[in-house]
């Protein structure tokens, strides 16, 4: 009906307005996702995201491993950026994630039980309401607005066009959910949330079996095929070190490994006492131990939803079977939700959530689970509330009962809601919002590294224990950008910023062993292990501390270790001044070493034997001219270290725990080309993404 | 009589399977240390912070004290700073325990277990012991409740006719008999079936799983957490056998969920948190038996 599109249309349309009109001007940055692709996307493009080997990290080092897989939606927010170059593109996506996550989420429920009438539509509208304003979504994902804040948007989405095909039996719907989600979730960065929502929502995919059978099956596969197909561009670099059995270390691996599940068995135990169980009923959450009062009488307001829940249960046995059988799936959901959010129902509840850990592969994603299952939560709740006005309304309760319960209901979401709607900052002393622009010098620092001919990577002092830098506002004087650093994506120049960024692939506790050195001041042992990941260049960043933060980025007393005579150890010769917030230096060079270079090993300490020439193409080649040798040695390339850089001397070995080392005979001259050949499947693996895309683009319109 | 001898064995099978439950099930005592209520410590209800501590003199009455069990307050809120316990006997100058506590995990309304080496001769001796904050201030700090059984000494083996002390301080306190009553309710739900008429049963079965419900939330002894796993099981095995309709047990639910709030207001979180639990198993159990229900 007209009148109920019109409704749906102001509802959607406030949504979008409520982050650009209430939430200020500032943009919301840092932290472990930097949220600099709503400033700087083209930078992201163009500097970051399509690297594999090196450049792939911010402030580390990664190793072999795609990042590629949130170009889909930075591709989206530059369109949106150029497109509409005036608005605040951070606010502009929060308005239509809020927006159109209500509006998928309203569609979902309408379709799960396809009936008309002002009940189904007002009981829609209220779950979809919830949804989108409850708490476990704007406490978790509106907190650290990392990119699978998407999600908020792309699970009802992606869940609408596959119900929509099961039912119409049309894999147009299908395809329509597949490349929803593969466009806008970011894939690989938020599979736990994405997983964890699934795993909530396991009866209703239970009951969409036992309705549809086969054609579940069916629709299943080709919605994981073109999820795979349409990703190819960041998932053949996952299944190369698989299909030639490297045993790579990668971030999949690592979530796998028994030492990061023992982690996680330690933090659940902990995480248990986060949230009681009045948490779950009463709707709220908490999120930190900062957090230390418990549930107060007025938050007890939350419980109204779980009432409805209740009370519709009373009248269940007078509805139809079809509307009993949702409320029954939909509550089981919400069961689900309950007991994995914080395990907090029993021993039993910790139990089996430390028996996944264990036993199922990869279930250790979910570690920080108030976080993971939010989403599911929110989701769970708002569809057990619609299934429970629905079953109210069918049972023919009193008319005043049933528009008294929806009218409390939509109070207390919006009461709920309220500081989420209507924010207040406190932006006195510090802040981490900012204005659209980093300080001048930085950007100046960035641009005459972006210009110098090196593939020397650079180094910042001091490093923090996160990996964070610390950068001002350009005009604002207590705001900071505080998170990872962005060096690579303005300048396209590697860097490390921190304690994580001292790991490598190859040695993964080299950071802790740094950590020991830097406690026995041994900075002639620490200076040699730093340039030995090819760093060359050092950034002084003369700015003090912000205070707020000094505790999270001094972590282990990491930055106090950083002496003046750690620094005298670690400086070469001043380049130049950035103003008075930044210096720039080589490194040491008593220490200094080129990023390929001939040596007598590569298991010591790194000695240049012999000097070569050498040129890095735009696809990342190194062409090596070698002078005759005069003994057998060792030719280092100081990259990431993998079995996949290839040249005609043959298989590569480590170097250093970080490079890479070919045997040289003596007598050997010549030129050599050093290649990482998966670099090779870059281009194609993207031309087939976007082709296959558009092509079922094309199907679906049709 | 092949179904007398069959029901009688489930009874007591029943029976044997509650007892097992119940004296794994209780934590404040184990099976190895008998427990006694102090009914005379009076603190006053304000955080214990530095300069303010709490004091207390008992009596003991048995050989072996090994623990004084005080009812913790937290005022709903994570308290992260420290206490020191400390305990000598009356005349003495030199305190005989002095441990100190991090505060961050202590639970509002249950008996702590303030631990010490086992005093042999502790039998009649007048103790005197000590509550004092190293670094908690008014809004980070915790209190004593006073009050009903709101100070336990806890006294273990060896000790002369352990099983006949352990006996008597079970029987004669009515929180450990609240407690016991639960597990024996599977059984009594059994026998009652087949004693009384129909609706009768009906009656009584709900007023037993209330009972058992209202128990485990009212009465503030420390349970296994998984003991909310059994009256879960108790309770649908009580609504299986009755044939309780699905609306009643909503209806149970919402009962509980109500006394939420009213909990929270008046500061009791042990129970509001156990009947949040509860509310948890209602919703389960509901859905089970509408499911159950739709099958008919």
């Amino acid at each position: 009906m007209r009148w109920q599109r019109l409704v749906l249309s102001c509802i959607a349309l406030i949504l979008f307005v409520i982050p650009m009109g209430l939430w200020g001007s500032l943009y919301i940055v840092g932290g472990d996702d930097a949220r600099l692709y709503y400033l700087f996307p083209k930078e992201y493009l163009y500097s970051y995201l399509f690297n594999i080997i090196s450049g792939n990290s911010l402030g580390t080092n990664l190793g072999y491993w795609p990042v590629s897989y949130a170009s889909p939606v930075v591709l989206f927010i530059f369109l949106v950026k150029t497109l509409l170059p005036w608005l605040h593109t951070q606010f502009f996506i929060y308005g239509l994630i809020l927006s159109t996550g209500f509006v998928f989420f309203y569609a979902f429920v309408r379709d799960v039980l396809p009936k008309k009438g002002n009940l189904y539509f007002w009981s829609a509208i209220i779950a979809s309401l919830y949804y989108i304003f409850s708490i476990y979504v704007n406490k978790t994902f509106f907190q650290h607005q990392q990119l699978s804040l998407f999600l908020i948007a792309v699970v009802p989405g992606m869940l609408f066009f596959f119900q929509r095909g099961l039912r119409g039996k049309n894999y147009k719907y299908i395809v329509c959910a597949a490349l929803f989600y593969s466009w806008f979730s970011s894939t690989f960065l938020s599979i736990p949330w994405f997983l964890a929502t699934l795993l909530t929502l396991l009866p209703l995919i239970i009951y969409f079996l036992w309705i549809y059978g086969l054609r579940l099956c069916k629709s299943l596969i080709m919605f994981v095929g073109i999820i795979f197909f349409t990703n190819i561009y960041w998932t053949i670099h996952i299944m190369v070190p698989l299909l030639f059995k490297t045993g790579e270390a990668t971030i999949g691996s690592n979530f796998a490994s028994e030492a990061f599940a023992q982690q996680n068995a330690d933090l659940f135990d902990a995480l248990v006492y986060l949230n009681t169980p009045i948490r779950q009923i009463t709707n709220t959450l908490r999120t930190g131990w900062d957090i230390r009062q418990g549930v107060g009488i007025g938050q007890t307001i939350g419980l109204v939803y779980v009432l409805v829940i209740f009370w519709a249960g009373t009248f269940v046995h007078k509805v139809k079977k079809d509307t009993r059988t949702l409320f029954v799936t939909s509550v089981f959901c919400l069961l689900m939700a309950m007991i994995f959010i914080t395990p907090n129902f029993g021993q039993w509840n910790s139990a089996l959530f430390q028996f996944l850990n264990d036993h199922v592969p990869l279930f250790s994603m979910f570690r920080n689970m108030y976080d993971k299952f939010a989403l599911g939560m929110a989701f769970a709740y708002g569809f057990a509330l619609y299934s429970s006005l629905i079953v109210l309304g069918e049972a023919h309760i009193r008319r005043v009962w049933q528009y008294g319960a929806s009218a409390v209901l939509i109070v207390v979401i919006l009461l709920q809601a309220m500081p989420f709607i209507w924010p207040s900052y406190d932006d006195d002393t510090y802040s981490v919002r900012i204005n659209g622009a980093l300080n001048a010098e930085y950007m100046e620092l960035t641009s005459y590294i972006r210009d110098m001919d090196t593939t020397g990577r650079f180094l910042w002092y001091p490093m923090t224990f996160p990996g964070y830098v610390f950068l001002r506002d350009q005009k604002l004087q207590h705001h900071y950008y505080i998170g990872l650093s962005p060096l690579q994506i303005l300048s396209g120049k590697a860097d490390t910023a921190g304690f994580y960024g001292m790991s490598t692939p190859a040695k993964t506790d080299l950071n802790w062993i740094t950590l020991a050195l830097f406690r026995e001041r041994l900075y002639e042992v620490i200076v040699p292990i730093l340039t030995q990941q090819n760093i060359q260049y050092v950034i002084i960043n003369n700015e003090p501390f912000p205070d707020k933060e000094k505790s999270g980025l001094e972590g282990f007393d990491f930055v106090s270790l950083q002496t003046p005579e750690f620094k005298k150890e670690l400086l070469g010769e001043k380049i130049r001044d950035f103003g008075k917030r930044y210096s720039l230096y080589t490194i040491n060079p008593d220490f200094a070493l080129p990023t390929v270079f001939l040596s007598e090993n590569a298991t010591e300490s790194a000695r240049v034997a012999q000097k070569v020439k050498f040129q890095k193409f735009k696809d990342g080649r190194y062409e090596v001219e070698i002078e005759k040798t005069s003994k057998p040695m060792k030719l280092i390339l100081l990259e990431p270290t993998s079995r996949f850089w290839t040249s005609q001397l043959g298989q590569a070995s480590q170097a250093y725990n970080y490079g890479n080392a070919w045997d040289v005979p003596e007598g050997f001259e010549g030129t050599v080309i050093l290649e990482f050949w998966p670099n090779k499947l870059v281009v194609p693996s993207i031309i087939f993404s976007v082709l296959l895309s558009l092509v079922l683009l094309v199907y679906c319109l049709l | 009589m092949k179904n007398f001898i069959i029901r009688c064995f489930i009874f007591i099978m029943l029976i044997v399977l509650g007892l097992g439950l119940a004296l794994t099930g209780q934590q404040d005592s184990n099976l190895g240390s008998i427990l006694m209520y102090q009914e005379d410590g009076s603190f006053f209800p304000e955080p214990i912070i530095p300069g303010k501590s709490q004091k207390g003199i008992f009596t003991a009455t048995e050989n072996n004290l090994a623990i004084v069990r005080l009812r913790i307050q937290t005022y709903n809120r994570i308290n992260n700073s420290h206490i020191i316990f400390r305990l000598r006997e009356v005349g003495q100058k030199d305190w005989s325990v002095t441990n100190t506590y991090a505060l961050d995990r202590f639970s509002d309304g249950l008996l702590y277990p303030f631990g010490f080496a086992p005093i042999d001769d502790s039998s009649g001796k007048v103790f005197e012991f000590e509550l004092l904050s190293v670094d908690g201030s008014m809004d980070n700090a915790i209190g004593i409740y006073s009050g009903y059984h709101n100070m336990a000494l806890q006294y273990v083996q060896p000790m002369s006719h352990f099983a006949i002390k352990k006996f008597r301080s079970v029987v004669s306190d009515p929180y450990s008999l609240l407690y016991l009553s639960i597990f024996f309710q599977p059984a009594f739900i059994f026998v009652l079936k087949f004693l009384l008429a129909k609706q009768m049963f009906l009656r009584v079965a709900f007023i037993l799983a209330g009972y058992i419900g209202m128990v485990y939330v009212y009465v503030p002894v420390a349970f296994h957490s998984n003991i909310a796993l059994f009256i879960a099981a108790a309770t649908l095995y009580t609504y299986l056998l009755s044939g309780i309709q699905v609306p009643t047990i909503f209806r149970v639910g919402i009962a509980g969920l109500i006394q939420i709030p009213l909990l929270v207001g008046f500061g009791n979180m042990l129970a509001a948190n156990r009947m949040a639990t509860l509310v948890f198993f209602s919703l389960l159990t509901g859905v089970i038996m509408a499911i159950r229900e739709s099958k008919k």
